[in-house]
This record gives C-alpha cells, sequence and structure tokens, in this order.
C-alpha cells in the first residue's frame, strides 16, 4: 500500500505537470498565431 | 540571556533596520502595496514558500508526522504543491494581467461590484487575522520553550518586529526580508537535518530503528488513534485536505497576491514552479525527520516540540541557534505577509481611497489596528481563539475557489452568482466549524467543512448565475482579462516559461523516486 501511495503521488503531481504544460503550449501557440497575423 | 535569545534579538534588530532601509526607496502606493511590480523570479518564489512556511512547519507539521500521521500528512503535502503551478497558471496570471492593487479590487473590478469586493477584502482579512493569530501562538510558544523568557514579552518582541517592518516598508520590504528568511532557514535546515540523520546512523538506519520502535510510523494508515478510526477514512481526509491546500496554495491571498507584485506573466509561471520545489523539499524533509525523533520521544516534552528539541539537543549550538532563529523567521515572514495583506484590503478595498498617500497612509493604520487587535487577542488567550484558529486555510478556499475560476473562465457567471457563492461558503464552512468546534462533535469525514463550504459555494453560484443576467461591463471585464499584454510575447521568454512548466512534470518522477528511495524501501527493509 506504501508503495502505491508514493506511485499516487508522483502521478498525480506528473497529471497537474501535464495539464499545465499542454495549457501554457496551447496559449502561447494562440499568441504566436496572432503575432504572425 | 541565553544564546538562542541573544541568536533571535540580534536577528529581530536586522530584520527591523533592514526594513528602515528598504522604506527609503519608496514612492508611491504601487511601491507599498505591489512592490512596484517589478519582482523577479527569485524574490516571487522566496516570498511564496516564506509566507507559506510558518513556525506551523516547524511544529505544526513535524508534530502530526511524529505524532503518527506522516503517511497521510505527506499525501496532503505533496498533493498541495500541484496548487503553485495551476493556480499560476489558470488563476495568477490574470490576476497579474488585472493591474489591482489587491484580490478583491480584482473580483471589483471583474463584476464590476463594491458589494463583492468589500466582502472578498473582509473574508481576506478575517482569515488572515485568524492565521497571524497561530503564527503568533507558534512564535510565542518556541520562543518561550528555547529562551524561557516569558510568553507575553516574546509575543510581543515578534509583534513589534513585523509590525515595525510590514508598517515602514510595506509589500516591498516583506518581499526581500521574505526572500532572505527563506534563504535562511531553508540552509540552516537542511544542514541541521543532515547532521541529525548522521547522528541516527544514516538515514536508512534511522527509519529501521523508529519502524522497530513502531511500525505503525510509516505505515500508510499512520496511528488510528490519531484522527480517524481507520485508515480508509485517514485516507478520504487525506485526499480532501490535500485538494483544500492544492486551493489555497492557487487561489489563498497570502499566496496568489505575490503574483501580483511579479514583473511580467513569465515570472509568475516560473515562479510557481521552483516555489513547489521547494516546499516539497521542507516539507518532505522537516517532518520525515520529526517522525525519526521518536527514538528520543522519552526527552521530547510533546509532538509539536520534536524538531525544536533536536534543534536544541542534537546538533552544535551555533548551528542550533541558527536554525532555531530561522524557525523565528519563518514565522515573522508569514506575519509581515498577512499583515501587509491585510493593511492593502482596508486602505484599497474597505476604504477604497483613490488618493495615493492617504491610501498608504489608511494602510498603515490598517496595519497598526490589526497589530492591536492580534495582540490583544494572543495575549488573553481566551478559549474560543482554537476554535476561531481551525477557520482560516478552509474558510478561505471554501469561500473563493469556485469564484476564482468562474471570474476566468465563465461567460455565465453574474455578480449576484458571485457574491452568493462567496458569501454561503464563508458562512458554510465557518458554521461547520465552529459547531464541530464548539460541540465537540465528531462528524462524519463526508460533512467535513471543506466539502459543505464548497457544495455551498457552488450552490450559490449556480442559483445566483441563474436568477440574474451578465452586465455589459462584465462581459467587457472578461474579455480584456484574455488580451495577452504585447510585452509577454517574447519568444525567448516562452520558450523559458515552457521549459521551466515541463520541470514540473519532471519534478513528478523525482516525487516518485524520492518516496519509494526515501521512505518506501527502507520501511519495507526494516518491517
Amino acid at each position: 500500500m506504501e508503495l502505491a501511495i508514493a506511485l499516487f503521488l508522483g502521478f498525480f503531481v506528473m497529471l497537474m505537470g501535464i495539464i499545465s504544460y499542454r495549457q501554457i503550449c496551447k496559449e502561447f501557440k494562440q499568441m504566436e498565431e496572432k503575432q504572425k497575423k | 540571556m541565553n544564546i538562542y535569545f541573544l541568536g533571535m534579538l540580534i536577528s529581530m534588530i536586522a530584520y527591523i533596520v533592514l526594513g528602515l532601509v528598504i522604506s527609503k526607496g519608496m514612492k508611491n502606493a504601487n511601491d507599498f502595496f505591489v512592490a512596484g511590480r517589478q519582482a523577479p523570479t527569485f524574490l516571487i518564489v522566496g516570498s511564496l514558500v516564506a509566507s507559506y512556511c510558518s513556525t506551523g512547519l516547524f511544529m505544526g507539521d513535524a508534530g502530526e508526522a511524529y505524532g503518527g500521521f506522516y503517511t497521510p500528512f505527506l499525501m496532503t503535502v505533496i498533493m498541495q504543491t500541484c496548487g503553485y503551478i495551476l493556480g499560476s497558471i489558470f488563476w495568477g496570471k490574470y490576476l497579474r494581467r488585472s493591474e489591482a492593487l489587491t484580490i478583491p479590487e480584482f473580483f471589483g473590478k471583474r463584476f464590476d461590484s463594491v458589494r463583492l469586493r468589500k466582502l472578498a477584502a473582509i473574508t481576506a482579512i478575517v482569515t488572515m487575522t485568524v492565521y497571524m493569530l497561530s503564527v503568533m501562538q507558534g512564535i510565542g510558544t518556541l520562543m518561550n520553550y528555547v529562551t524561557g523568557v516569558n510568553y507575553n514579552l516574546c509575543i510581543l518582541l515578534a509583534l513589534i518586529t513585523f509590525t515595525i517592518l510590514t508598517f515602514v516598508s510595506g509589500s516591498k520590504g516583506v518581499l526581500i526580508t521574505d526572500t532572505i528568511m527563506f534563504g535562511f532557514f531553508t540552509i540552516s535546515s537542511i544542514i541541521a537535518i543532515f547532521v541529525i540523520i548522521g547522528k541516527l546512523g544514516g538515514w536508512y538506519q534511522a527509519v529501521e530503528t523508529v519502524t522497530n520502535l513502531n511500525p505503525v510510523l510509516f505505515s500508510w494508515h499512520g496511528d488510528l488513534g490519531h484522527l480517524y478510526p481507520t485508515g480508509i477514512e485517514n485516507m478520504v481526509w487525506a485526499i480532501a485536505t490535500g485538494l483544500t491546500w492544492v486551493s489555497v496554495c492557487a487561489i489563498g491571498p497570502w499566496q496568489s497576491s505575490r503574483y501580483l507584485m511579479a514583473k511580467n506573466e513569465h515570472v509568475v509561471i516560473r515562479s510557481s514552479v521552483w516555489a513547489a520545489l521547494g516546499v516539497f523539499m521542507l516539507e518532505f524533509l522537516i517532518p520525515t525527520t520529526a517522525v525519526l525523533m521518536n527514538k528520543y520521544s522519552a526527552e521530547i516534552p510533546g509532538s509539536s516540540y520534536a524538531m525544536i528539541w533536536a534543534a536544541k539537543n542534537l546538533v552544535p549550538t551555533v548551528l542550533g541557534v541558527l536554525v532555531l532563529t530561522g524557525v523565528l523567521a519563518a514565522g515573522i515572514s508569514s506575519a509581515t505577509t498577512f499583515l501587509s495583506l491585510i493593511g492593502s484590503s482596508f486602505a484599497n478595498d474597505i476604504l477604497n481611497i483613490e488618493d495615493d498617500v492617504k491610501k498608504v497612509k489608511m494602510g498603515r493604520i490598517g496595519i497598526l489596528i490589526v497589530s492591536v487587535i492580534v495582540m490583544f487577542f494572543a495575549y488573553f488567550n481566551p478559549p474560543q481563539i482554537y476554535v476561531i484558529l481551525l477557520l482560516s486555510g478552509t474558510v478561505v478556499t471554501c469561500s473563493w475557489m469556485p469564484v476564482c475560476v468562474a471570474s476566468i473562465w465563465s461567460k455565465k457567471v453574474t455578480e449576484s452568482g458571485a457574491f452568493y457563492g462567496m458569501l454561503f461558503g464563508f458562512i458554510a464552512c465557518s458554521a461547520v466549524k465552529i459547531i464541530g468546534s464548539v460541540g465537540n462533535l465528531n462528524l462524519p469525514i463526508y460533512l467535513d467543512s471543506f466539502f459543505v463550504g464548497l457544495v455551498a459555494n457552488i450552490i450559490g453560484l449556480i442559483i445566483g448565475s441563474k436568477l440574474t443576467s451578465i452586465s455589459c461591463k462584465e462581459v467587457d471585464a472578461r474579455k480584456k482579462l484574455m488580451i495577452v499584454p504585447k510585452d509577454e510575447y517574447n519568444e525567448k521568454e516562452m520558450q523559458i516559461t515552457r521549459w521551466s512548466v515541463l520541470a514540473f512534470v519532471g519534478y513528478g518522477m523525482v516525487v516518485t523516486v524520492f518516496l519509494v528511495l526515501m521512505w518506501v524501501v527502507p520501511y519495507y527493509k526494516a518491517l
């Protein structure tokens, strides 16, 4: 169970990181497109 | 005069002198309330972590871990570090973009509402005053135990220090001294932890010794006599508290208000990544070392004193003085942040003063008033204070979280929805906390104030928004928030920010490896 908790916590942090990364990439892409226009 | 008291006195005088020096460069209300909006990443990181780490980390959190609640506690603190990155990307950078002086001002502008602005200011002032009281009690207990000096004199000295510091130098001084204090207590604590672990025969040996003494300490369920009688309930508690503190780190006034001072939006995002790493490092190392102090349980006077006792008895005196002065710095840094924010909200949102000079003057008066109130409560220390102390973190989440999210990401939420959501969340959460504490009731986990307050907020938000319609000013205010300022477009800066956020994913891997190697493996080996 301790191992499962350690893996869950690591996974949770990574998931939040991935969600944040996707969001920031999306926003920066929109900024770049607007800049090109 | 003992050496610990001398060290603490010198550090307090140094903070006051520093505050006076910084105050000389202060020109206007922007400097006083938001440090001129010119703060670089390292200052925002320093202030985020220092505001978070009060005496609660060294005494409260460490005490919980020492007392048998290690794993549920560990879950909450690791989850909460995600609040930084989520908060900066989905809330903080929009807050920075609004160019408001305070978060209540942001709400007021976004929903074109004076009553919402005042309500937000009141909830912020109440929760931060309460939090400050707990910090004061922590400082008093620490100084009294370490120095033997009278408790009331200790809190008076600390109060004088952080009141003068905040009064003269405002947010600018708070930001700089926070960062210095953060560096001070982080470095001294880490060195002390290395020394303590060395004395215990190394990390693995120390975990083995403590596990042999009490196998429950590092187990997933913790001590079942501590809070809930079953492991599952402890896990539910950990997840609920973890989510509460994800919200506190994301939108809590003493955390997200730091973003108002950032130089630009890239600084907001990058600082959140490094703050998460800093909080994880401190929240893992200090409470885990506190668990290892169970080896000396016969000599430690109480769970909150575990790490303080270690700093006094297991490390060389000079290092002990530095660590304990660092703990004091952690308390003072949190108190200065609360105090400066209370002053800002008082002048800017409650009194709604436009004139710059008057605004700073009234902000300072607000700081003085709250200092006197806090001193009064801390001095007389009525038993009800313990009830009030339980309010802060959860109440601010239940009052603000759904409104913060909706203010950026919803086109449907109206001023009434935001107002009643905040009001219902505040009342429901406070009521459950007070009823549970005064009546000494053991409410089931699903009636936790976090769940009740959050549901009440969302109900208020939905009903209020359904019954009213959005004004043109609200639509325009939200549209304005979606316009990225031209200065933010800089390819090099964007690339660094992208890498910083990606580093957060790497931090997730580090967490896994760290927990497996530093907790799971040595614990399994010891069983």
